[in-house]
């Protein structure tokens, strides 16, 4: 049996923007997802390794997405945000998913694997320097936060706790833990668009 | 600002992170349609959610997942095209058939979806009484976390039998709806059957007239059913 696809071979492909691809991607052709997987395995890989702790488990979790994405490419919506949003947006639902489901958490706790991920590494390839300004401003906006702030967003967003379970954690009341999130988004926001970078 | 509304704007922040129970994120949900606050708030601070993940440094997955995915990707690429041949065909061609892109089968191996594929073009034929041969039509599973779940459709003089195994419960206040869509139509329409399934995942469902009927179809829903699918069909017999 033949695949039915583009009749385009890879590298005619490639010359496509993301949103073009999708639409390739919408009607079942499976070199233009092979593409968009080429352009954001990385990012989508280190974004469930950070989350999840351990890299079986965000392999898990990016072929989940990945899948995801082929079967509801049609719910992409390019007016809504870049196919590398929406993707990453897919890997930290699946991720916190996996998280609730595995009760990880502990696991995560007992092993410093995949802990630091925000912290830069030596080598990069080109690939990966592709969208380093704005990744620089996101880290830099992140990094200006007063360390009680920091902590909430990382332990909701990254660590897929809820703020119950942070104010727990960290033995705060409820509604400062929120707090710390509000003021903490808020910082990030200021800092963000003081460098011009539209999330 | 009021006590109440510092309280909404802490949610709101909460809420973008998803920080918040699944019953308060359903509380917060139906506030955002009645709350301005609620709603500013979300705007302002949802685009720093959406930044976070990347702060992350990227990092390359192993090949081998490539090859994973790619291997699904491929054979259901194949599974789709063989079933609707028009699926690399402008959308706006497709109209006429858009339920059938709800009918992606679940990860198998490429091997298992020819095999599935051919069960499902050629039936398996069994000993009837004259007229129109009793049948057995196995069906897709096209549900994500159905692994393990079988299902067949059982025809005999024009009624259908739909029998599963190893089907994950419908869930609580959910059940099992049976859909037909015939041919030459594009909406399912209710078969009147609801199901459920027993503890080893074995269930069983009427379908008093499969004569027309290109498709059966079986989704969850609310209890007692609903007038059209409101969740993506779990399981697909194709009959014609």
């Amino acid at each position: 049996m033949r695949i039915r696809s583009s009749g385009r071979d890879s590298s005619d492909l490639g010359v496509l923007a993301d949103e073009e691809l999708m639409r390739l991607v919408r009607r079942a052709d499976s070199k233009a997802f092979s593409l968009v997987y080429d352009r954001h395995c990385d990012a989508a890989f280190g974004l469930a390794y950070r989350m999840v702790g351990t890299r079986g488990l965000a392999e898990d979790v990016v072929q989940e997405a990945f899948l995801a994405l082929w079967r509801g490419a049609a719910r992409y919506d390019a007016a809504r945000g870049s196919v590398r949003s929406w993707i990453l947006g897919i890997v930290h639902n699946r991720a916190i998913d996996a998280l609730r489901r595995t009760l990880v958490h502990e696991r995560r706790r007992a092993s410093d694997e995949g802990l630091d991920r925000t912290v830069a590494s030596a080598e990069r390839t080109d690939a990966q320097v592709i969208s380093s300004d704005d990744a620089r401003f996101v880290r830099a906006a992140l990094d200006v936060l007063p360390p009680d702030q920091r902590r909430v967003v990382e332990l909701a967003y990254f660590s897929g706790y809820t703020h119950t379970e942070i104010a727990e954690a960290i033995d705060a009341p409820l509604g400062t833990v929120k707090g710390r999130m509000r003021l903490g988004l808020q910082r990030m926001r200021h800092e963000l668009d003081r460098e011009g970078v539209a999330p | 600002m009021s006590a109440d509304e510092d309280r909404i704007r802490d949610d709101a922040a909460a809420w973008v992170l998803g920080a918040l129970s699944e019953e308060e994120a359903r509380d917060f949900q139906r506030l955002l349609e009645t709350s301005a606050v609620a709603r500013k708030e979300v705007e302002e601070l949802r685009p720093v959610a959406d930044a976070l993940p990347f702060a992350v440094e990227p990092e390359a997955p192993p090949a081998e997942l490539r090859s994973r995915i790619m291997a699904v990707v491929d054979s259901e690429a194949q599974l789709l095209h063989a079933v609707d041949p028009s699926a690399d065909r402008p959308a706006e061609r497709r109209r006429a058939r858009r339920w059938v892109g709800l009918l992606r089968p679940v990860p198998l191996a490429a091997a298992a979806c020819a095999l599935l594929l051919a069960g499902l073009a050629a039936g398996l034929l069994v000993a009837g009484d004259g007229g129109e041969p009793a049948r057995t039509v196995a069906a897709q599973v096209t549900g994500a976390d159905m692994a393990g779940t079988r299902a067949r459709l059982e025809i005999d003089d024009g009624r259908g039998e739909l029998v599963v195994d190893g089907m994950p419960a419908a869930g609580p206040g959910r059940v099992y709806q049976v859909w037909l869509v015939h041919e030459g139509e594009t909406e399912p329409v209710p078969a009147g059957s609801l199901f459920e399934v027993d503890r080893s995942g074995h269930g069983t469902a009427s379908v008093t007239d499969v004569k027309d009927v290109e498709t059966v179809m079986v989704s969850s829903e609310p209890d007692g059913g609903s007038e059209r699918p409101t969740t993506k069909p779990v399981l697909a017999a194709t009959l014609s």
